[in-house]
């Protein structure tokens, strides 16, 4: 009789204590969700079936977008992230799935765009055993990466998804990769509020502005005969379009742009005098350089 | 007339955007606002560095700096620009023959007010359109910058779309690009993304083409592409599709896929040969911007 109570003890113990754990892929797709995210693009594979798996009971908080290649996932999501301003989310499996983001990251990475990749990874056991689709991610995305982590306990995951969302929007934008290790999605913890990232100990994203360089930069301008703007995709990212129109109708001084900063200043502002560089219009170009000789003789008179 | 001060804003003196660095410039003071203090002074020193978010920079010295007009410093740009009119847009924009890719965009920028998103591949095309899409709007530009990943396009104009799923969004992309994801017509047709695309085929990889004109005695190495029927590939992935090559079909043709409520395929032929000018030689000046091809090179 004691032994059938003790028993039943245990198994009704056990079934409440499951029922209040959750798995490390459901504190992923929590944090997702705790992030706004709504929009994921990518390719499942072995290595993150379990986050897939979770993912069958949040299609209706989560919009999965299965690609046709991981490269395209990572596209995908810089296009949504450019023209949204919000950050790009991928999942991808490991080895060949991962490395098929590089890519994508490199881009990412040049063009400052926000993005958060999610890698599946093998059993931590695995790692180091040449193991089936294992490739060391990390340290392959270390150079087309703004920051990267492998998170190989489920307790982990929740920290570094709100690091990762903090370092890919602030400052200059950039792509972060999450490599997470099989057994830490499918182990479970209790579950914990998401914490969302404000501080990062010498992270500095937002330098505060300088009154000496602003100072010294106005005398510049103000007291220059051909002032020119040259703007790049920070007019953008910054949201200073109506700011960079502001400061251009003050100061009558002309705005070409960048390849990347085309959109930043309307193309029909009367001030627009076009594209710069390679392939751009004539007048940008030719305005930027001194002709050598003309100009030895000007340069007492500027 | 040359600048006597660059205020360069949220961008990093990207070697596409100076040519030689060493005669980019040198007679300007320099202004580099940027938030990464890792490109101020990277390429070009600054003379007054402000490292600062755009945003706050731009109010900022807008309270600090003088209420002016450069009336004739802005119209010296305008007739350069009409210079450049004349040599060679509007030869591009009033050709015979083969369709130039320069009239295609020339037409989407004003069949669409310059308000579409427009997302570009890498290569000729997308130049073009940088030239002739007289964008309006922030954030409707998406192209692939600094690495000039081709492939680019087709996967991120569905993002984008997603993204902004009430806007007009159209690819534009060339043959060889397009080749490298065109797998993600699966995505779009699985989803039903009504995004438009747009191929601009000359049966080269155009750009690699042109250098090769320019510097290598057109020596056409490896840029010839044997294409498939992409009308044939399209309606394989049951997107609407169709193919123009005569110049009075063009805008039609351009109008019938903005005005598509699914997503749809437009493939436009245009000239083999067909350059992207002006152009500043990679190691010149940008001074040194070239209007034609040299006539040994034509």
């Amino acid at each position: 009789m004691d032994a059938l109570l003790t028993k039943h003890k245990v198994e009704n113990a056990t079934q409440q204590v499951a029922a209040t754990k959750i798995t490390g892929s459901e504190a992923l797709l929590n944090s997702l969700v705790a992030e706004g995210v709504q929009t994921i693009f990518g390719y499942p594979g072995g290595a993150i079936m379990p986050v897939y798996d979770a993912l069958y009971h949040y299609t209706d908080r989560l919009n999965h977008i299965l690609v046709r290649h991981e490269q395209g996932a990572i596209h995908a999501a810089q296009g949504f992230a450019r023209v949204s301003g919000k950050v790009g989310v991928v999942f991808a499996t490991s080895g060949p799935g991962a490395t098929n983001l590089v890519t994508g990251l490199a881009d990412a990475q040049i063009d400052s765009t926000p993005l958060v990749c999610i890698t599946g990874q093998v059993f931590a056991h695995l790692l180091g055993t040449d193991a089936f689709q294992e490739t060391d991610v990390v340290n392959t995305t270390l150079p087309v990466t703004k920051w990267n982590i492998q998170v190989t306990e489920a307790a982990d995951i929740a920290p570094a998804i709100a690091k990762a969302f903090y370092i890919a929007a602030t400052g200059r934008p950039g792509p972060v990769l999450v490599d997470i290790t099989k057994n830490a999605q499918n182990e479970l913890i209790e579950p914990v509020e998401y914490k969302k990232c404000e501080h990062i100990r010498t992270y500095k994203p937002r330098p505060a502005l300088q009154e000496a360089q602003v100072e010294a930069a106005a005398a510049l301008i103000n007291g220059a005969k051909k002032p020119y703007i040259l703007c790049g995709q920070g007019v953008l990212l910054a949201g200073a379009t109506a700011d960079l129109v502001a400061f251009s109708e003050k100061t009558g001084i002309p705005v070409a742009c960048t390849l990347l900063g085309l959109g930043g200043f309307p193309a029909d502002h009367p001030n627009y005098v076009g594209y710069l560089g390679m392939h751009g219009n004539y007048g940008p170009n030719v305005n930027t350089n001194a002709c050598d000789v003309l100009d030895r003789h000007r340069h007492a008179v500027r | 007339m040359r600048a006597t001060c660059l205020i360069a804003i949220g961008m990093r003196f990207d070697d596409r955007v100076t040519g030689n660095v060493s005669k980019y410039a040198r007679q300007a003071k320099i202004v580099h606002i940027d938030i990464d203090k890792a490109e101020i002074n990277k390429i070009i020193q600054a003379d007054a560095p402000v490292h600062a978010d755009a945003r706050e920079a731009l109010l900022a010295l807008t309270a600090k700096c003088n209420a002016n007009k450069h009336a004739d410093w802005v119209e010296d740009f305008h007739q350069k620009n009409a210079i450049e009119y004349n040599k060679v847009i509007l030869k591009e924009l009033n050709s015979t023959g083969e369709l130039k890719m320069a009239e295609v965009i020339f037409h989407l920028s004003n069949l669409t007010n310059g308000h579409a998103i427009v997302v570009t591949d890498v290569g000729q095309h997308q130049m073009v359109t940088s030239r002739y899409y007289q964008y309006k709007d922030p954030r409707k530009q998406v192209t692939s910058g600094g690495a000039g990943t081709m492939g680019f396009a087709l996967p991120a104009a569905l993002g984008a779309k997603l993204a902004r799923p009430t806007e007009q969004v159209v690819a534009v992309i060339g043959d060889g690009g397009y080749q490298m994801t065109v797998q993600e017509l699966g995505t779009i047709m699985q989803y039903n993304i009504p995004v438009k695309i747009m191929v601009l085929n000359n049966s080269f990889l155009g750009m690699v083409r042109q250098w090769q004109q320019l510097f290598h005695g057109k020596r056409y190495s490896c840029t010839e592409m044997v294409n498939p029927d992409f009308i044939k590939l399209a309606g394989a992935y049951g997107i609407a599709a169709r193919k123009v090559e005569k110049r009075e079909d063009l805008v039609g043709a351009l109008q019938e896929m903005l005005d598509a409520k699914t997503s749809y395929f437009l493939e436009v032929v245009v000239g083999k040969e067909d350059n992207v000018f002006p152009m500043v030689p990679a190691g010149a000046a940008v001074s040194d911007i070239m209007l034609e091809a040299p006539p040994e090179c034509q």
